[in-house]
């Protein structure tokens, strides 16, 4: 009996044995796993990364709205706040934002050059979409493969590379604004809330850009009701509280704006001459151009689906928010590089269920191993479809000023007064507060100036007038020191000096490729 | 019985707060305005108003504004004011008029809220959201034609719906006077007693007291048509823009977008609770007046009132509802109080740093003995260059009624744009331009605050003559067209 008993007691201990050396390969196995997927998807990140650096890195300067998130994050760096009061801009005006973005970038330049980190974050920023793009397909699909591609999609789609040389807010925005969503999707779920309120309340810092993913919620909630699903209780509270602090807090902030603008606000006060450059006409070439066709037809075909056949909630949000960008790049009410970028990553996120349901159907076929060949086609014919698209972004939307204009500018800060007006073209002006940090005549941040299409059209008619007396009037309406000439300008406008620079009342005082003038208060009779 | 008393003594308690928010917001604005020594009221027409009262003490049958020389239109107003401006102290009627008849507004609509089957604590956080909206905080603050309309429509309309005789003739009284006043807010009073009186299934005996009233004030106003100024007129209407409609940005009689989300709310609320699907279309011409109101002044001061309803229905509604997220819940209660807050301060705000202040007071009072002649300035200017200095101004807030008013606004428009005094001189005189008043807002809004247009020739040319220039508010005499006596 004892025997017998003894017996039995090894049989169960070898058994408990062998359960727990199965439990802890088990364990091993998916701990293999789930670090090959993050691996993978790292390496992925690192990749992007890797690339955009050393595009940006490979050579120096910035886009020429760069310099304002530069004198920003610099001022925040000595100061600890923004320049709400600027001196320099237009002479000296007052301005507001959301300033989250500056103090990013200037807590990083605490240790690191504040040139490097603008170059640096932002690329982490818009590398990051990767990982973000990932968790949503991945949650959406419940699908690696699927999540992967869209992944990849996200890091390489050339709409993104417009962005290089911007140190753009949208680098900390777009992560902002998609981890939001997939924190909404989620709420249910333990912690996910908080999560919410917090990246609602660092989104509101950054950018306005929030109200898309507002409008976006509300038209997911009409989907949902008109497709029968149950909405979410405590998505509909997140919204709600989302609606009444973004509307709260931008009311705040541009309550000057909105009186001064009023509905034109939404335009951000843009010269007409420019508008149409910043909100342009929408076209499916453009749209395929920086998109790319692969994920534009899986993202449409995902949309079909979803609203059709599958009724994916978590698809829903992405359709609405794809829907709301694409309403709103129709309707030109936010620019089109901002609103591309919105829709592209909707639509790549949407592409995820497309692929996932190549792959699913695939792998029912009596060739499974099809799916891997499907895999491959698709990341060829991503490549092949956006490789020039790709190449053309990077070569064409380089937007920095030359060498010869950064050393004329030099020369001004050397050479004139602090409180001097230097006239440059209004893409000029935030490089000119920057580099040569002098007060300008216009920029690019056309908010709360008045009659800025007459501002805009002086400031544009100084470079072509052939009238002196004209000239004189209008440098005296501005208290204008100096007109900078730059190379960028001579070739805008086509000229290689003023017309009505008359020794008298203009004189050459820099010439070296870019030219300086210095106005001498004279007379017109 | 005791849990009775006790909701009865609650509600008694919110009532008292929402009358004290009542009197102490515009009471505050007041004592605010006098504190920084600026006159009473915000520029406006509460000058046109007093500038009449002036003339109608001395002569009841006035025909013509003597100042401005153009037609008089009688309004029951007018004679209203000029009573209690006679029979009591000015000061006493300027201070407590507007308060007492925002209060009075403020009673009435209770008093119709309870009429009309709504809770009395609904009803009277309904008066505590009014006395935080800016239509209502801009009408208790000064001499307002639509206040005084909207009194008398409340009035109208809660005598009207009652079961007594006597209060259905008031009630018809009521609205006679509401014809003489303001034909817009006539026909809305009538359309709105019809709405409740369908709803309270109470239509055979109020539309025997509508029909009355609508003969009589017909009756009344074919003769007055006939042997006064008197034109019914349907006024208010604009077209849509959203400065005219947001009090955000700057409009006169504004929605605060905050309540007007509010409003949307606790429409959707009570549209998806009630049950009953004919008492839902009930709500609907609340809605039809809501997108009325953006194109029409006095239907968005209606409009206004009204709201405050659905506004209290959402707010109960996120308050007593089970939230998921406690801390959301919190978080939004406390925002719509922010925005509440944040709504009337900026009312309140805007009314406070209005025109005139203390140097324009005196820039006004130096023009009186200056000499009589026609004084060139802002629109909007122009009710107070008429009430301080006795001047006649080129254009003021009621000269669109005038057949030329395109052709003078125009000119008005070319004058403050002109450089040169060859340009300058035909429209001056045909204008018959003596006085320019320019203000510092002007030199910001139309000049840049930089010496351009009008101001750089009035500085410029030995045709003009600066009389007065103090805390950047001048006054330049034009010497092109000679001395008038008298």
């Amino acid at each position: 009996m004892k025997k017998k008993k003894m017996k039995r007691k090894d049989k169960e201990d070898k058994k408990n044995k062998r359960n727990k050396k199965n439990i802890k390969n088990n364990h091993r196995k998916k701990a293999g796993k789930i670090s090959r997927e993050y691996i993978f998807i790292i390496l992925l990140f690192c990749i992007v990364l890797g690339a955009r650096l050393a595009m940006v890195l490979s050579d120096e300067g910035f886009d020429y709205n760069a310099y304002n998130t530069l004198r920003q994050a610099e001022h925040i760096k000595e100061t600890g706040v923004p320049l709400f009061k600027d001196p320099l801009s237009y002479s000296g005006r007052t301005t507001t934002f959301p300033p989250l973005f500056y103090y990013v970038l200037a807590l990083f330049s605490l240790v690191l050059p504040l040139t490097l980190v603008a170059k640096l974050i932002p690329s982490i920023g818009f590398a990051s979409l990767v990982l973000v793009i990932y968790v949503i397909a991945r949650y959406t699909t419940k699908n690696r493969i699927a999540a992967f591609i869209a992944a990849f999609f996200a890091g390489f789609v050339p709409i993104i590379y417009t962005t290089l040389d911007q140190a753009s807010v949208y680098s900390l925005s777009l992560p902002l604004i998609f981890l939001l969503s997939y924190t909404f999707l989620r709420i249910e779920e333990k912690g996910f809330a908080m999560w919410s309120i917090i990246l609602i309340v660092l989104l509101l810092l950054t950018h306005t850009s929030v109200f898309i993913l507002l409008i976006s919620f509300l038209v997911y909630f009409l989907i949902l009701k008109l497709g029968r699903h149950k909405i979410n209780i405590k998505e509909v509270e997140v919204t709600l509280f989302l609606l009444f602090l973004a509307l709260w807090f931008n009311l705040l902030l541009y309550k000057k704006a909105f009186f001064l603008h009023g509905v034109t606000f939404i335009w951000q006060n843009i010269p007409a001459p420019l508008l149409s450059s910043y909100f342009m006409e929408l076209s499916f070439i453009g749209v395929i151009y920086a998109v790319g066709v692969i994920p534009l037809l899986l993202g449409v075909y995902a949309v079909y689906h979803t609203l059709f056949k599958t009724r994916n909630k978590a698809a829903s949000l992405y359709i609405s928010f794809a829907l709301i960008s694409f309403m709103m790049l129709w309707l030109k009410l936010i620019p089109f590089t901002t609103g591309l970028l919105f829709l592209s990553m909707n639509l790549i996120i949407l592409s995820a269920s497309s692929t996932k349901l190549v792959l699913v159907n695939l792998s029912k076929t009596k060739k499974p191993g099809l799916s891997k060949i499907a895999i491959i086609l698709i990341g060829i014919l991503f490549i092949l479809t956006t490789i020039t698209p790709l190449i053309s972004t990077l070569t064409l939307t380089t937007t920095k000023p030359p060498a010869q204009d950064l050393h004329a500018l030099e020369w001004i800060k050397e050479n004139t007064k602090e409180t001097d007006v230097i006239l440059g073209r209004a893409e000029e002006g935030f490089l000119i507060t920057y580099a040569a940090e002098r007060k300008n005549v216009a920029d690019n941040n056309f908010m709360f100036i008045k009659n800025i299409n007459q501002r805009y059209h002086d400031v544009n008619s100084l470079f072509t007038l052939r009238l002196k007396s004209e000239a004189i009037r209008l440098t005296s309406k501005y208290d204008i020191d100096y007109v900078l000439l730059s190379t960028k300008s001579m070739g805008e406008y086509g000229i290689n000096t003023l017309f009505y620079a008359e020794e008298d009342c203009f004189e050459v005082v820099y010439d070296k490729d870019a030219l300086i003038y210095e106005i001498l208060r004279c007379e017109v009779e | 019985m005791s849990t009775a008393k006790q909701r009865k003594r609650k509600e008694h308690r919110i009532l008292f707060f929402a009358l004290a928010l009542v009197i102490v917001i515009p009471a505050l604005v007041m004592i605010l305005r006098l504190t920084s020594s600026s006159p009473l009221y915000p520029v406006g027409e509460s000058y046109y108003n007093l500038h009449l009262v002036r003339f109608l003490g001395q002569n009841p049958s006035l025909a013509t504004d003597p100042i401005q020389r153009s037609v008089y239109e009688p309004n029951p107003y007018h004679y209203l004011l000029t009573f209690l401006y006679t029979l009591l102290p000015v000061e006493a009627v300027s201070l407590f008029l507007p308060i007492v008849l925002g209060l009075a507004c403020a009673l009435l609509l209770f008093k119709l809220l309870k009429l009309i089957k709504v809770k009395p604590n609904y009803a009277a956080y309904s008066i505590v959201i009014l006395s935080v909206t800016p239509v209502f905080i801009a009408l208790s603050t000064g001499l307002y034609t639509a206040a005084f309309t909207m009194l008398l429509s409340l009035l109208a309309t809660v005598l009207i719906l009652d079961k007594k005789m006597l209060s259905q003739v008031f009630g018809a009284l009521s609205l006679i006077i509401l014809a003489l006043t303001s034909l817009t807010g006539f026909i809305l009073t009538i359309g709105i007693i019809l709405f409740l009186s369908l709803a309270l299934k109470k239509v055979k005996k109020t539309l025997r007291t509508l029909v009355f009233s609508l003969i009589i004030s017909i009756i009344i106003s074919i003769p007055l048509t006939l042997l006064t100024n008197y034109t019914p007129r349907i006024l208010g209407f604009h077209s849509f823009a959203f400065r005219n409609v947001f009090s955000i940005l700057n409009a006169e009689y504004g929605f605060s977008v905050f309540l007007l989300i509010l409003f949307l709310i606790g429409f959707i609320v009570l549209w998806i609770n009630d049950k009953d699907k004919v008492r839902k279309l009930f709500h609907l011409p609340v809605l039809l007046l809501v997108v009325l109101s953006f194109f029409n002044t006095v239907a968005r001061v209606y409009a206004s009132f009204i709201i405050t309803f659905y506004c209290v229905v959402a707010i109960i509604y996120f308050y007593k509802r089970r939230w998921h997220l406690k801390i959301v819940r919190q978080g939004t209660l406390l925002l719509i109080l922010c925005s509440l807050l944040f709504s009337s301060l900026n009312q309140i705000n805007l009314l406070i740093d209005a025109q005139p202040d203390k140097d324009m007071l005196d820039a006004l009072l130096f023009l009186r003995p200056a000499g009589s002649g026609d004084v060139l300035t802002l629109e909007e200017n122009g009710f107070l260059v008429e009430f301080y200095s006795y001047q006649r101004v080129l254009l003021d807030s009621n000269s669109f009624l005038n057949q030329e008013y395109p052709q003078m606004k125009d000119d008005v428009q070319a004058l403050f744009m002109v450089t040169r005094l060859n340009d300058a001189e035909p429209l001056l005189t045909k204008q018959d331009v003596r006085y320019i008043l320019i203000t510092p807002y002007m030199k910001e809004e139309l000049w840049e605050s930089r010496e351009q247009g009008l101001w750089f020739l009035v500085k410029h040319s030995e045709s003009f003559d600066k009389i007065y220039k103090e805390a950047e508010i001048e006054i330049w005499k034009y010497l092109g067209v000679p001395e008038l006596e008298g």
